[in-house]
């Protein structure tokens, strides 16, 4: 993946970004590549803080990627939306846990139960 | 008898990667079926139409690379099975198991598909099948054994007959999988790492959630 300075970045590019970084999740879950996966997330963590810095709309352009082909992205997006987007962006993650789409809907559920028993508080 | 290259090459549901494109020498798992393929590679690829993945004429290079199919193939029929589409999960079990009496590695990996399309048990039954090893299943520690060891739990509460399971080991790869990568709902922490220094009940909790949403054990 390309080094990209996320601050020069439009708003569609950032949310471009976001679901290009989900792909490459994808496969470093395929392939068991732990190390990978947390450099990743770092970077979507980046993009987060950089939609955060633009504010409540900007965080809510993630709503593109709920539609999205790839069910890692999809996922992400719906996590990383729903201190912003709740009613929304949990509807997905619902669906995602019923898809039998594994392992995103495992994890989907786990994100539910932690939801659910307020371990969890979107923001 | 068709080069793999020859296959992919004509094969519509491939796409290939060049070598040296970011994606060469790989495959993903998409749900648009994208196929990154290594011409140069044995390695297996899934089909860009929603179908199943290939069965690599040759065995893949390596055991993570026949890993990866296995999971894909699993995970294709779970998806077919539980969608009603028994008929074309019916067609690619005959393909995998006719394979599977010609290619050594993929007769070596069949019991790990057969094992995940298993439907959820009850703990009882995950728990009286830990004496009884099968090729495709693995012992699962339900509060993860090396944390909760680390966290001063003793032995005897981690290996006690209260805390194991027998369960399908790709679904065990799922799930730690889970526990180690990390999550926004714990501050970019891994469940592993925010589990650290909780109670026992609390891992337990988490680690027989984790069981039911991952489809191991009934709700």
């Amino acid at each position: 993946m390309k080094l990209t300075n996320v601050e020069s970045m439009t708003i569609d590019q950032l949310v471009d970004r976001f679901a290009d970084i989900g792909i490459a999740q994808d496969e470093a879950l395929l392939y068991d590549e732990h190390a990978k996966f947390r450099h990743l997330y770092s970077q979507m963590e980046e993009v987060d803080k950089e939609l955060r810095a633009r504010g409540t709309e900007a965080r809510r352009a993630l709503a593109r990627l709920f539609d999205h082909p790839n069910m890692q992205v999809k996922l992400q997006a719906a996590k990383w939306s729903l201190g912003v987007l709740s009613k929304d962006a949990r509807r997905v993650i619902e669906s995602i846990s019923e898809s039998n789409w594994f392992p995103q809907a495992g994890d989907a559920g786990m994100t539910l139960d932690f939801l659910d028993d307020g371990t969890f508080k979107p923001d | 008898m068709r080069s793999h290259k020859e296959e992919i090459g004509t094969n519509p549901n491939i796409i290939a990667c060049p070598p040296g494109s970011p994606e060469g020498g790989r495959f993903t798992s998409g749900e648009a079926g994208l196929v990154a393929e290594n011409p140069t590679a044995n390695k297996p690829g899934e089909a860009g139409n929603g179908g199943p993945p290939e069965i690599p004429n040759v065995a893949p290079a390596t055991e993570e690379l026949r890993n990866v199919f296995v999971k894909l193939a699993a995970r294709w029929l779970a998806r077919a099975l539980a969608g009603g589409a028994a008929g074309p999960a019916g067609e690619f079990v005959v393909a995998l198991e006719a394979a599977a009496e010609t290619a050594l590695w993929l007769h070596d990996k069949y019991p790990y598909i057969k094992a995940y399309l298993d439907a959820p048990k009850s703990l009882d039954e995950l728990q009286s099948s830990i004496g009884k090893p099968e090729k495709g299943y693995e012992v699962h520690h339900f509060v993860e054994q090396s944390a909760a060891e680390s966290d001063g739990h003793s032995r005897e509460d981690i290996d006690g007959p209260d805390n194991l399971v027998r369960i399908p080991t790709l679904k065990h790869w799922e799930i730690t999988g889970w526990y180690m990568t990390p999550n926004p709902l714990f501050d970019g922490l891994s469940p592993r790492e925010y589990l650290r220094g909780k109670s026992w009940d609390e891992r337990r909790k988490v680690g027989l959630g984790a069981l039911k949403r991952f489809k191991v054990l009934t709700p």
